[in-house]
């Protein structure tokens, strides 16, 4: 009974110091203390009080400190929570027209296909709506094995079910295998290898967003939109889908 | 004996000949230590006696080299070596190398078709081992990746105009060197001004000479004169090894203050006021359950649906299979051996009243009847030897041979005599057989 108490308190004490956090960080914004708004949210994330307010509230601060590139990292965290969002989606859209790289449009079908369900839903909803179509199938498929003339009902159930795991796998694979990422400093050589000694091919602005291609020795190789590829440095650039 | 030394000889000389006129290729490249990023230009030729059309020349993958856009198109002449004159065909590339260090060009391969007076061939020119040497350190800040030797020059347009007005800002940078991943010169303008990237433009009069155009958009701010700073270039001359710099010089402005335009008016006051709201914070909701992706475990439940289906299919199917089996079972009832004979006999007679060739049919479908009957089983063509196991020996083959006789009858030419023949020989055996039985 007493490790329950214990347990409880500590779970309460935890919840309460999570908010304080918030709530100075948002004292802090309120009184135009941006750096330090910045640095309550980060601790917040940190202890992990972690929700789409939150780093929609820290790209905030971050975009009125100047720091374009982490505010659209995390305006983009946060849609990632609440995709719907319309007052997310103004703010982005508000910091991107604000960069020096104006490159957004992705033509990879891959990507394109993705994007259909990622601007209105999470990860999350779209797996458990591909989840209640694929029991619903077998439900139907099951049912078509005992009974004769459940053939069309079958295939209608057949082609939804292919359709929505088509979405829920380009969506998977694009934040696995090619997960959005934001350049974070102020400018970036593009190299044609992962080092130094390699040729620098262009040059990348804070707030450009990419895709990462594959890491090495702390290099990642990135995709423009436009299809140009190079290396980085691992360290200026963060991570959308981690 | 003369006859066979002259003859010899001239064996000997044409295959001397025929060893030197065979076809061979050359690489060539102009740089053998450039720098990174440094253009060298790799010559290939391929030397034949005969007139060769359509072979086909496979390339090397150029590992670690970047291939420039130049197009070369291919060079034909005719060259004499040690007396035998030569077709050559000569093909250029443009690469770079893209790191420091021991590169190897590998061989391209060349395969020359089969023509009249020679079998197809194949031939490979030498590997090619390139030092690609590493920048100079110090890198001067204005190194902008340039290699070879350039000449600068900076315009532009307008050069009166009113504050908030955009000029277009041009660097022009001719010469010989690295014009495709030479990026742009970089420079300070005042704060308020505004710079936007423009254009870039690479135009390669030959194989060594060009150049590249950079254009910016400036928005300038302010009243008076005021100048565009010089840009500063610098590149590094891979024939002394050291890095040069070169500046423009600075272009002056003059900006006159703006005219008040209400409609411009208007739309700056706009953008200002569209700019200065502080983005209000999103209000925490405490009513999120979902996180934005779902944890491992979920992907393990969707295994749940295809198996329960599996099993389903499994336990539902033997049961359908078993059904007509089961049916076709039950057709036939055990009989004593007496009742089977009187159904074979009464089949034996309806086989009489019919074409010949139908005939025969029946009475092997009544061999079968009278074995299903007997055995209380279904009984096919496969199973008679299994059925007819325990019967002597002598009316076992006689038996089957009355099946194969009924079974070839069908298809050979009977006459009604043979039916009643036969049938009499199938009830001989088979009441023999009931009698042992």
């Amino acid at each position: 009974m007493r490790q329950f108490l214990f347990i409880l308190c500590a779970f309460l004490c935890t919840r309460i110091a999570y908010g304080q956090s918030v709530e100075q960080a948002e004292e802090a914004y309120d009184s135009r203390n941006y750096s330090a708004a910045i640095s309550l949210y980060e601790s917040a994330i940190l202890e992990g009080d972690i929700s789409g307010e939150i780093f929609f509230n820290l790209g905030n601060a971050y975009f009125i400190n100047g720091q374009l590139g982490e505010a659209i990292l995390h305006y983009r965290l946060a849609e990632q929570y609440l995709p719907r969002d319309a007052v997310i989606k103004r703010q982005l859209d508000r910091a991107r027209s604000e960069r020096f790289d104006g490159i957004t449009t992705e033509n990879d079908w891959v990507v394109i296909m993705s994007n259909i369900t990622s601007d209105w839903l999470t990860l999350t909803e779209i797996s458990l709506i591909t989840f209640v179509v694929w029991v619903l199938f077998f439900i139907v498929f099951a049912i078509g094995i005992r009974r004769q003339g459940m053939m069309l009902t079958v295939s209608l159930f057949g082609a939804i079910m292919l359709i929505t795991v088509s979405l829920l796998g380009t969506r998977l694979y694009v934040e696995t295998q090619r997960p959005a990422g934001v350049i974070l400093v102020n400018q970036t050589a593009v190299m044609s290898g992962p080092g130094d000694s390699y040729l620098s091919l262009f040059t990348l602005y804070e707030a450009s967003e990419i895709r990462i291609l594959d890491e090495r020795d702390g290099w990642v190789r990135l995709v423009l939109p436009d299809n140009r590829q190079g290396w980085i440095r691992e360290n200026t650039m963060g991570i959308v889908n981690q | 004996m003369r006859r066979v030394l002259l003859l010899l000889t001239v064996i000997f000389s044409c295959i001397q000949i025929q060893a030197q006129t065979l076809p061979f290729a050359e690489g060539e490249i102009d740089i053998i230590d450039p720098y990174v990023g440094q253009p060298i230009i790799y010559t290939l030729r391929i030397y034949t006696t005969d007139i060769v059309e359509n072979s086909t020349i496979v390339e090397p993958s150029f590992f670690g080299f970047g291939r420039s856009s130049i197009v070369i198109e291919p060079n034909t002449y005719t060259e004499t070596i040690d007396s035998i004159g030569y077709n050559v065909i000569e093909q250029s590339y443009v690469i770079y190398p893209l790191r420091a260090g021991e590169l190897i060009i590998d061989p391209f391969r060349i395969e020359i078709p089969q023509t009249p007076f020679s079998a197809s061939q194949t031939i490979l020119n030498d590997a090619i081992t390139v030092n690609v040497q590493a920048y100079p350190e110090p890198m001067p800040e204005s190194f902008v990746n340039a290699v070879g030797q350039f000449d600068i020059s900076a315009s532009a347009d307008p050069t009166t105009l009113s504050s908030g007005d955009a000029l277009t800002l041009s660097v022009v940078v001719s010469g010989t060197g690295n014009f495709e991943q030479m990026l742009a010169p970089t420079f300070d303008l005042p704060e308020n001004w505004r710079l936007f990237n423009g254009q870039t433009d690479y135009v390669q009069d030959n194989l060594r000479f060009g150049s590249k155009t950079f254009e910016w958009t400036v928005i300038v701010e302010g009243e008076g004169t005021a100048d565009i700073p010089e840009v500063v270039f610098s590149y590094l001359n891979p024939q002394s090894g050291e890095y040069e710099t070169l500046n423009t010089s600075a272009i002056a402005l003059n900006i006159v203050p703006s005219s008040p335009q209400p409609e411009i008016t208007i739309e700056r006051t706009l953008i200002v006021l569209t700019d200065v709201p502080i983005p209000e914070l999103l209000p925490i909701r405490s009513n999120e359950i979902l996180p934005p992706a779902p944890p491992i475990w979920f992907w393990l439940i969707w295994l749940i649906p295809p198996l329960l289906t599996f099993f389903i299919w499994l336990f539902a199917r033997p049961k359908q299979a078993r059904q007509p089996r089961q049916l076709i079972a039950q057709k036939p009832q055990r009989k004593s051996g007496n009742r089977a004979l009187q159904d074979l006999r009464q089949s034996l007679l309806q086989a009489q009243s019919v074409e010949p060739k139908e005939a025969y049919q029946t009475i092997t479908e009544s061999i079968y009847a009278y074995l299903s009957t007997k055995s209380g089983e279904v009984v096919l063509k496969n199973d008679v030897s299994d059925i007819i196991k325990g019967f002597p020996a002598n009316y076992r083959d006689e038996l089957l041979s009355c099946l194969d006789e009924a079974n070839a009858g069908q298809y050979a030419p009977v006459t009604t005599k043979d039916v009643r023949a036969l049938s009499q020989r199938v009830l001989r055996v088979c009441v023999a057989i009931e009698k042992v039985s």
